[in-house]
């Protein structure tokens, strides 16, 4: 008592959020990307259970790692990037599932799931599958089109060669602060193995990006916002993020492609936080958004595949076109997952990451 | 004894371990005490570094978010300087902690979040203070400025509550190492009072047993000795006592046979045989005083008594004796203000002197002995001390045998028996009864040069008494006395004496007999033995006192005993007698008793071979 006592004298002094750690007893902690889990979820959990659902959120996923890395997070349930997961479960932040929990859940998608074991191998004690997408190009097509060729569009070249990044550089390029991620994409993109880790490899892809760094706007998470305020015509984003405007907002001008070459099939994965003080409330929680109805809701909402089959009654409500933009049938075999990276690679990324911003 | 040391030895070892029990568990609690200071000064240390970096790093997350809306601006300049300050504070800290030395005094879980792999906070603050160092450099574009300065301000809010969490876990082992000084202090009490209970269990306990079970033998011991002097006491008390009988027999019928007509030889043996009695009655009674002594039944009796007298008497007695050896005995008394008459004991007082002045006489072979009479310190009140001092030309002691003369049966050596006699008891009568007077005696002696036992004792001065001399006449009683005494010789003594005095001597053997003859001879006086046969003297007494039919009932009734102790007078007294005569009954001392009871008898003239 007298350590929490203290915890929040720290944080009013440092003026730190720790708000989930001084809830209240009646309340589900839930911690998610930002603009994933629609209110109706929300509402519905505190209706049928009689116990709120918060939910907290991050924007980019090294926030809520360092986040959930930090511990005493008060979160009952998190959601984090499949390939973060065994980094957390390395220092001990997270607590694996109960074989019992899990077996009440629904089954997931056979082909997403294979991907996922293989890439991830001890996702099926941790992780409870979530959300799924891609990472490809956010486009203002009119923008866009003015000037650069029509073709580009299907290629990584409209980012990656500099002649055309320096082309979009007036009308702006912004960039998903994902190191590994668009590291990934710019090695595969090179025709190399995207997971390496290679120096060489890791040289040619951050010469890559340095070339076209000058001409990109800004490296964060709110790649949406800036191209709906036309702050930028060209984002390197996730497909959930793109797809809103256009399918939410009517904006048929913003487009996503899945470019040619391949690109990264992400995976977000439900977690247990290590700290849960109730379980039970981490289970209610998790069975809850593994319903298909709440599932296809929150896909609905956040325009990311579920891990129920699109067979499934509850997923006839999503806009197939979406989704077959999301991960184009062509291009399925060129997507790829992410393997999780060590904490002294993350590292080594990181630091790649930041200087290269600085030019460095 | 050497049962008792290994004891000692034992208990000394075991008291040994036991105190050392003590003593570790003390210096294990001292030392409980220092390691728990330290680890919360450590603890607290760990937790001020901490607390440092928080600080630095929530100042640098807000000055990096100044830094990266406005980086030209003058709240950018200023905020510049806030990251340059609290990175080099971050910086410091960082260091201090990264070092080995204090990483390795953080807690488990403390150290755990430091070394880890994954977001490792200080090689995260590392970049953060890169980026700081970007952020702050002038030579930077602003564009770079504003990017380091936003990527430094997210990680620096991503570090905080990994470093929060770091400093929490140092809070909890604090409490924890608290916790712990407890338990260790009370396991420290608890070794402490382990100690204590073995040490009374192991040791106070047995040595309790041992100095009580030790103490009890002792007692016990004691109780066995003090039977054993009192059945010695006993024994001699009553062996002095059935010997003095049959020789007061020999000396009461030498004394009636000094009476007869006797030749020139038969004069000589008679008087060799009472010398001979007497010098047995002496030893007798000085073996009968040390039992008394030893027993502790000294009763002195004291009264008011003329001690120049007194001394004058002594050396009167031994005169005879010294004259036939050309000895010349005299008495000085010093001029006192006082005068001589005291009060004190003089009968024990009496023993003193004729030991010291026996002894003087004995060996001094000529020249003279001194009886020296003097006040010590003040003559008058109540805490005056006498001197009196025995000074002869003697043959003298060596100094080797002065420690150990007034020791019972030691002579100065071992040829002084056969040479001179006696039995080696005197000077120890002399020694303990001036003691029993308040006094002391000493002696100072060369070899052949003569010795001076000096007595000093305190007495009372006491006024002057008119003494009425003794009479020696000789009397004519013309009464019937009555003698109850189951000794024959006793008899015999009694009725030559009283046939002497002019006395008619009846005999009753016992208690019974006395009563019948007191009833039935109409006796003027009865002498009664008080241990007789049948019937002893003191019931007889009362029964004869208790038939006032016969006019025996009134007569005097002297009672005859060996034993001459208060108790017994007062017994005879209660019983009904009317005087009590110490045994051996001498002429004299019978003589005087009859005088008492019949005062104005006709005196009649005698023969001066009587006096």
């Amino acid at each position: 008592m007298g350590l929490k006592g203290f915890g929040f004298v720290a944080t009013a002094v440092l003026g730190l959020s720790l708000a989930p750690a001084q809830a209240g007893e009646d309340a589900v902690w839930f911690y998610a990307w930002n603009n994933t889990i629609p209110q109706e979820v929300v509402q519905n959990f505190g209706e049928r259970h009689g116990i709120n659902v918060v939910v907290d959120t991050f924007m980019v996923a090294d926030e809520a790692e360092a986040r959930l890395a930090a511990g005493q997070t008060g979160y009952d349930l998190a959601v984090v990037p499949v390939e973060v997961m065994p980094r957390l479960v390395s220092i001990d932040a997270l607590h694996p599932f109960d074989p019992q929990e899990r077996a009440k859940l629904h089954g997931s998608h056979p082909q997403l799931m294979e991907k996922l074991s293989e890439a991830v191998p001890m996702a099926s004690e941790y992780a409870v599958p979530f959300l799924w997408g891609t990472t490809g190009l956010m486009v203002d097509i009119d923008d866009v089109l003015e000037r650069v060729p029509e073709e580009t569009l299907n290629s990584w070249d409209l980012v990656f060669d500099p002649q055309y990044a320096a082309a979009l550089s007036d009308c702006g390029i912004t960039i998903a602060d994902a190191v590994q991620e668009v590291v990934a994409i710019a090695l595969n993109y090179l025709g190399r193995n995207p997971n390496s880790m290679a120096e060489e490899d890791l040289d040619a892809a951050f010469a890559l990006l340095a070339q076209i760094m000058p001409y990109v706007n800004r490296v964060d998470g709110s790649q949406q916002e800036q191209i709906l305020q036309n702050e930028a015509c060209v984002a390197l984003t996730w497909s959930s993020d793109a797809l809103a405007p256009q399918s939410q907002l009517g904006r048929d001008e913003v487009r996503y492609f899945v470019p040619e070459e391949g690109t990264v099939l992400w995976a977000d994965v439900l977690v247990l936080p290590n700290d849960t003080e109730h379980l039970a409330h981490s289970h209610q929680l998790l069975r809850y958004m593994n319903e298909p109805e709440v599932l296809a809701k929150v896909s609905q909402f956040s325009l990311a595949l579920t891990d129920i089959p699109m067979s499934h009654v509850a997923m006839q409500t999503i806009d197939r076109e979406i989704l077959e933009q999301v991960a184009p049938k062509d291009r399925r075999d060129k997507l790829f997952m992410l393997t999780p990276r060590t904490g002294a690679e993350k590292r080594v990324l990181d630091r790649r990451w930041r200087r290269m911003q600085l030019g460095m | 004894m050497s049962k008792l040391r290994i004891t000692r030895r034992y208990l000394r070892w075991r008291s040994g371990i036991a105190l050392s029990i003590v003593l570790a568990a003390a210096v294990t609690a001292m030392w409980v005490a220092l390691i728990g200071r330290d680890t919360v000064a450590t603890r607290n240390q760990n937790t001020a570094s901490v607390d440092t970096l928080l600080l630095s790093l929530s100042e640098m997350s807000m000055a990096f978010q100044e830094l990266r809306i406005s980086p030209a601006s003058q709240r950018g300049k200023n905020s510049s300087a806030h990251v340059r300050r609290a990175a080099r504070a971050a910086e410091d800290a960082a260091e201090r902690i990264s070092q080995e030395r204090t990483l390795k005094t953080f807690s488990p879980e403390g150290q755990s979040i430091l070394r880890r792999d994954a977001m490792n906070p200080l090689l995260e603050l590392e970049d953060v203070l890169f980026l700081a160092d970007v952020a702050v450099d002038p030579r930077q574009n602003m564009t770079d400025v504003a990017r380091a300065a936003g990527m430094a301000g997210d990680l620096s809010m991503r570090l905080l509550p990994i470093f929060n969490r770091i400093k929490q876990a140092e809070r909890a082992a604090a409490q924890e190492a608290a916790d712990t000084q407890v338990t260790y202090g009370i396991f420290a009490l608890v070794i402490t009072m382990l100690g204590v209970g073995l040490a009374a269990r192991f040791v106070l306990l047995p040595m309790e047993r041992f100095v009580i079970r030790a103490q009890s033998e002792i007692e016990h011991n004691q109780r066995k000795a003090e039977a054993a002097s009192e059945a010695k006491s006993m024994f001699l008390a009553t062996m002095s006592h059935e010997i003095r009988t049959p020789l007061n027999g020999v000396l009461g019928l030498a004394d009636v046979l000094n009476d007869t007509q006797l030749d020139k030889e038969q004069g000589r043996m008679l008087a060799m045989i009472q010398s001979s009695g007497q010098a047995l009655l002496q030893l007798i009674n000085d073996v009968l005083d040390l039992a008394k002594i030893e027993a502790g039944k000294v009763e002195l009796s004291y009264e008011a008594f003329d001690v120049q007298a007194l001394c004058q008497e002594t050396a009167e007695l031994f005169s005879g004796q010294a004259a036939q050896k050309g000895v010349t005995l005299t008495v000085h008394a010093a001029p006192t203000e006082a005068g001589w008459f005291v009060h004190s004991a003089p009968q024990a007082l009496r023993q003193v002197l004729a030991n010291l002045v026996g002894n003087a006489v004995k060996f001094t072979e000529q020249g003279t002995i001194e009886l020296h009479l003097e006040d010590v310190a003040p003559s008058h009140g109540e805490e005056r001390r006498l001197r009196i001092a025995v000074k002869d030309d003697g043959i003298g002691i060596a100094p080797n045998a002065l420690e150990r003369i007034f020791d019972q049966f030691e002579q100065a050596d071992s040829s002084t028996t056969t040479q001179f006699g006696g039995t080696g008891l005197g000077l120890s009568i002399v020694q303990r009864m001036s003691e029993a007077l308040g006094g002391h005696v000493r002696v100072e002696s060369a070899l052949n040069e003569g010795s001076e036992f000096i007595l000093e004792l305190p007495v009372g001065t006491a006024q002057q008494e008119v003494v009425v001399a003794p009479r020696h006449e000789a009397v004519n009683f013309g009464k019937r006395v009555l003698v109850a005494d189951d000794n024959r010789v006793n008899q015999v003594v009694a009725r030559k004496i009283l046939e002497n005095l002019g006395c008619e001597v009846s005999f009753a053997a016992n208690g019974l007999e006395a009563v019948d003859r007191a009833a039935n001879w109409n006796p003027d006086l009865i002498l009664m033995d008080v241990r007789m046969p049948m019937m002893d003297g003191l019931q007889a007494t009362r029964a004869i006192r208790a038939d006032t039919r016969h006019k025996a009932a009134l007569v005097p009734i002297v009672g005859l005993s060996a034993n001459a102790q208060a108790e017994h007078r007062e017994e005879a007294s209660d019983a009904g007698m009317s005087g009590y005569v110490e045994k051996p009954v001498t002429r004299n001392a019978l003589k005087t008793e009859l005088l008492r009871h019949w005062p104005t008898v006709p005196q009649e003239q005698e023969n001066g071979a009587w006096a």
